[in-house]
């Protein structure tokens, strides 16, 4: 059971880690909580929708239940979230910007543009759930007693080769470094020459990419809903809060510290309670470490 | 607010500005940095005129800006420092990371630890190499001896000065009025957002009036001997 329940929150917690980073970026570099984020992944996951309702899934590859047009799906999803991020940066959140808007104000926009984004999806696509592909799987055994589906896994090591693509652009090119220290201190990184702009674009394209291969790999596990991003929000938010803001080591041990620990709950309390986990989680970090664990910033 | 404050400095040279808190010396060289707005006057740079460019085009003009608090990211390596630093210069930095390391050694076996981990010292040699590498015509400091012990103070100010003779134009602020002075060349006296009094370091230094309200107490050159 125990085994079972690590296994099951390792998994969502590597897609809670994907969508963490993106939110942690968010409020690092641009200092503001995007509660907007977690429609990043609903629009992820519908845009690569549209590219599977065009190419289909694919003809089940091996133990998968779909092929190499999901993949690109994912990567067609990706790329145009990252986009859509930027624009909605450039429709709504750069002008507020400009303004000298209070960080408060930039929350209250980031709802406003969550309720309009998620009532898009909900105008073209209805309420009603729907599917990548239709293809039934079977668990496999890895250990005795832990199973886990073909797809999970490999959903598993895809988020953390993305997680690690990152991580070495952040520390190996200079246009990462350039992300990580205006991370740090907005005014030295102009002083360094770092254009303020350009960070800010690229910050948003990645946090949108991430956030929609997030959302791609919710929808195959097993439904997509309108709903999908919004109710991950929470997590995300804890998961980069326990990190530390601005951490990219911290958002994803926070994802997997969140994911454990709504799957763990499950085995002491009832399925209700769930959604409540990320909230303990975050009352108690804000409580004990405010930095969170990886966070300098007292 | 600054009110018809005119500098100058010459390659060469290393010019301080004194005065009171307040007086808008780091409103002052923000303003010639590109960190803030200007509603007039006018910044020239070897006959440039680079008023008003946004930071990042600054520093590309040739100014280096080396600010008080918050002078190096304390969460990247040595290494990625001086690389940021030289965030508007294109192709390979080898050669300008081996040059900053042979001019600041301590550096060079610290260049994988973070910035946190140095000593204040360090962390200010590290903030100027940062700026050296763009190689600015202009190097301006705010503050750089600030809250370093005696010793140190002199180990940077001994840099300055063998960066000046190498030609770069140095301007710093210092509170540290009186040492300042004695490493520069000349100084400007700043009040209430204006020029008090300008002139060569030493006379600066000697003048009872500026010495009276600016350097806490008597002109040196009038102290009897001990």
């Amino acid at each position: 059971m125990i085994a079972q329940a690590i296994a099951d929150g390792i998994l969502t917690g590597a897609i809670i880690a994907l969508g963490a980073i993106g939110v942690t970026f968010t409020l690092g570099i641009m200092r503001f909580a995007n509660f907007a984020h977690g429609e990043l992944l609903t629009w992820g996951a519908y845009t690569a929708l549209i590219v599977v309702a065009f190419a289909g899934p694919g003809t089940p590859t091996g133990p998968l239940s779909f092929g190499w047009q999901l993949l690109g799906a994912a990567l067609v999803a990706a790329a145009m979230t990252g986009l859509a991020a930027w624009a909605i940066d450039a429709l709504v959140f750069r002008r507020l910007r400009r303004r000298g808007a209070m960080p408060l104000t930039m929350v209250f926009a980031a709802f406003g543009a969550a309720l309009v984004m998620r009532h898009l999806i909900v105008l073209v696509w209805g309420h009603e759930s729907r599917y990548y592909t239709r293809e039934l799987q079977i668990a496999v055994e890895l250990l005795p007693g832990v199973r886990v589906l073909p797809d999970q896994l490999f959903i598993l090591g895809l988020a953390l080769a993305a997680m690690l693509a990152l991580h070495v652009f952040l520390t190996r090119s200079r246009t990462g470094m350039a992300m990580r220290a205006m991370a740090e201190s907005p005014v030295l990184a102009q002083v360094c020459g770092v254009e303020v702009d350009g960070v800010v674009r690229l910050t948003w394209i990645i946090s949108g990419a991430l956030a929609a291969l997030a959302g791609v790999f919710t929808g195959l596990t097993p439904q997509i809903h309108p709903e999908i991003g919004f109710n991950l929000l929470l997590s995300l938010f804890a998961a980069a809060i326990l990190g530390g803001t601005g951490s990219l080591a911290g958002a994803v041990a926070g994802g997997f510290l969140v994911g454990l620990a709504e799957s763990l709950a499950l085995l002491v309390v009832s399925p209700g309670y769930k959604g409540a986990m990320p909230f303990l989680l975050l009352l108690a970090i804000l409580v004990m470490r405010p930095q969170g664990i990886f966070g300098d910033r007292a | 607010m600054l009110h018809g404050v005119s500098v100058e400095v010459d390659r060469g040279e290393i010019v301080t500005l004194v005065g009171p808190n307040g007086a808008g010396k780091s409103t002052l060289l923000k303003a010639i940095a590109g960190l803030l707005a200007c509603e007039g006057g006018q910044v020239r740079l070897d006959g440039r005129d680079v008023t008003g460019l946004p930071a990042h085009e600054a520093v590309a003009s040739g100014i280096g800006f080396v600010p008080q608090i918050g002078n190096v990211f304390t969460s990247l390596t040595v290494h990625e420092n001086l690389t940021v630093g030289a965030h508007i210069i294109r192709g390979s930095l080898n050669d300008r990371l081996e040059r900053a390391y042979t001019v600041f050694p301590p550096l060079s076996s610290r260049r994988r630890l973070r910035a946190r981990t140095l000593s204040g010292g360090e962390r200010q040699m590290l903030a100027i190499a940062r700026a050296l590498m763009t190689a600015p015509g202009l190097l301006m400091l705010d503050e750089p001896t600030a809250g370093l012990a005696p010793l140190v103070v002199e180990e940077v100010f001994r840099r300055l000065r063998a960066l000046a003779q190498e030609g770069i134009a140095v301007l710093m602020v210092e509170q540290n009025a009186k040492a300042a002075l004695r490493v520069s060349d000349r100084g400007y006296v700043l009040a209430e957002g204006r020029n008090r009094f300008a002139g060569s370091a030493r006379a600066l230094i000697d003048d009872p009036g500026v010495a009276e309200a600016f350097l806490g107490g008597r002109p040196l050159s009038a102290r009897p001997p001990a």
